[in-house]
């Protein structure tokens, strides 16, 4: 199987504070990574590592590499907003612009400089779901849609630009079960194309939507490896621990 | 505790009523003196004669429009001047300088402080300094002139656009921001089409009260604009506006004269510009708490 994310010995400061400690991880290409561990553990910087955006926060400091194709994204000579574009992101919590269903996904695509855009917004909003439930109202605002609706948008919106792997930091964290079930669904369609690394502190949810699974903790990789094997024999004291709910 | 309470909510509303009573009164007052110009001239003589000379030999002319135009034109001028300045200053001050905590509130204090600067002084500023700077560089025979109106004016209103604009793009909220840059959009691309979008209400607020403090400058525009009634028809005329007109001639004048209603007409013209640009800026800045709410 072909890696397409590989972290070597990779750490992270912000400010005085090692938020990630020499962290070595191989991510599989079109498979559902999931990432998990208790709050406050790094995952999610872990996350934003893959597309740099750490580098928002003053005061950053990054030591290590962190691959993406054998490219060490960390090199002086990469360009942002190339490695942004090829790693799509959707948050915690819904961010859709406050524009409508249409101008949301055609702005990157037109960033971007796509052709064919109406095109391209119909097939990301099917790709994403969600293009029955709002094919009659695509030019109203984005922000009257439900949080499940705006999620599966922000999706769209981020796999209109073709990118190759999605980030998804607790993507179902707002969401009501009917939406998360929803969002599970289009996750498992999603990795057919797309190397996929999703951030979640419900380990039900991570059993159910990944292949793989790291699991961490204080900053440091605890264990990484096939999901079921996680679940079933962890080999970490730590990770048995997190998946009893002995802290979360 | 009760009666207390009752009391003091009467006080309260007591002076509330009173306050608004007395800024009736003062639109009833100019209304009334105001409109009296029409029985001595027309509509048309008032509102589409393009001279005005009260004190003419064989003729007195009220005609609104040189004081309109030069109105129109100081504070165009000023809002061309001041509205790319101010929003790229707010841009800057909300995006680059918030970064750096003492500074951006040096800043902010600085730009506030000139809020309160008097007029009189930023008029002396154009009379002594700005005026003969224009005079040499555009070889004149005076630098009070329209050119000059507009820049004193635009430095008077920029603290206001400043102000408001900067609230509204710090409120754009942090989510827009990382959604357009997680999709590889760059900063100045995020900032045209996402941030300055968003904070549109607040932009459009500011920019009408600034022009709502402009229109209604009097003391700086007295010293600055060289005061001639004319339909000035480049920058380097002369002018009058709205403003200074009332406030060169009331003095002069003798009550319940023509010339005097006039006066109170133009007024009533200058309180019915400030007061819609103020209602629909006053829109906009509702609309704009709203949104961030």
């Amino acid at each position: 199987m072909k890696i397409k994310i590989k972290f070597e010995n990779f750490s992270l400061w912000f400010g005085n504070n090692q938020i990630l400690k020499n962290i070595n991880l191989e991510i599989p290409e079109k498979n559902v990574t999931a990432i998990m561990g208790p709050s406050g553990c790094g995952k999610t910087t872990l996350l934003r590592a893959i597309n740099r955006m750490n580098d928002l926060i003053p005061d950053t400091k990054v030591c290590g590499k962190v691959f993406i194709d054998n490219e060490n994204i960390y090199d002086a000579n990469v360009n942002l907003l190339t490695l942004r574009k090829k790693v799509g992101m959707v948050f915690q919590k819904p961010n859709p612009f406050p524009k409508s269903i249409y101008e949301n996904i055609a702005f990157g695509l037109k960033v971007h400089k796509f052709k064919n855009i109406k095109e391209r917004v119909t097939k990301a909003l099917i790709d994403a779901n969600l293009y029955d439930e709002v094919k009659d109202n695509l030019y109203r605002s984005a922000l009257n849609l439900s949080g499940g609706q705006q999620q599966r948008l922000c999706i769209a919106r981020a796999i209109a630009i073709e990118p190759e792997i999605i980030l998804l930091d607790e993507p179902a964290s707002a969401l009501d079960p009917i939406a998360t079930a929803k969002l599970e669904e289009l996750i498992h369609k999603l990795k057919k194309e797309y190397t996929i690394v999703i951030v979640t502190h419900n380990m039900q949810q991570a059993a159910r939507v990944s292949d793989y699974c790291a699991f961490m903790y204080l900053g440091e990789l605890v264990e990484f490896g096939k999901t079921e094997d996680i679940f079933v024999r962890p080999k970490d004291k730590r990770t048995e621990d997190f998946l009893l709910g002995k802290y979360g | 505790m009760k009666e207390t309470h009752r009391f003091i909510s009467g006080i309260l509303f007591f002076f509330a009523f009173l306050t608004s009573l007395l800024i009736i009164f003062i639109l009833f007052f100019l209304l009334s003196y105001g409109l009296k110009i029409f029985q001595f001239i027309s509509f048309k003589d008032f509102f589409l004669n393009p001279v005005w000379n009260p004190t003419g030999y064989f003729k007195n002319d009220y005609g609104l429009l040189p004081n309109l135009w030069g109105s129109f034109l100081v504070t165009s001028l000023a809002l061309i001047i001041a509205v790319p300045f101010g929003i790229f200053s707010a841009i800057f001050l909300s995006e680059e300088l918030r970064k750096i905590t003492w500074l951006y509130n040096l800043t902010k204090g600085i730009i506030e402080l000139f809020a309160a600067f008097p007029s009189v002084i930023i008029g002396l500023f154009g009379l002594v300094y700005l005026a003969p700077l224009i005079q040499k560089i555009f070889s004149l025979s005076s630098g009070l002139c329209v050119l000059n109106g507009g820049i004193i004016l635009a430095l008077m209103s920029l603290p206001t656009i400043i102000s408001l604009c900067e609230a509204s793009i710090s409120q754009v909220p942090l989510t827009y921001k990382e959604a357009s840059y997680a999709l590889g959009v760059s900063r100045f691309q995020t900032t045209l089409k996402i941030v300055l979008p968003t904070a549109k209400s607040g932009i459009i607020a500011g920019i009408l009260l600034g022009f709502g403090r402009a229109i209604g400058e009097t003391m700086a525009m007295l010293m600055v604009l060289g005061n001639s009634p004319i339909i000035a028809k480049s920058l380097f005329q002369p002018t009058r506006t709205l403003t200074t007109t009332i406030a060169i001639e009331m003095g002069e004048t003798a009550k319940n004269t023509p010339h005097f209603f006039a006066l109170f007409m133009l007024g009533v013209v200058l309180f019915i510009i400030s007061f819609i640009v103020n209602l629909i800026g006053n829109y906009f800045a509702q609309k704009r708490i709203k949104i961030i709410i």
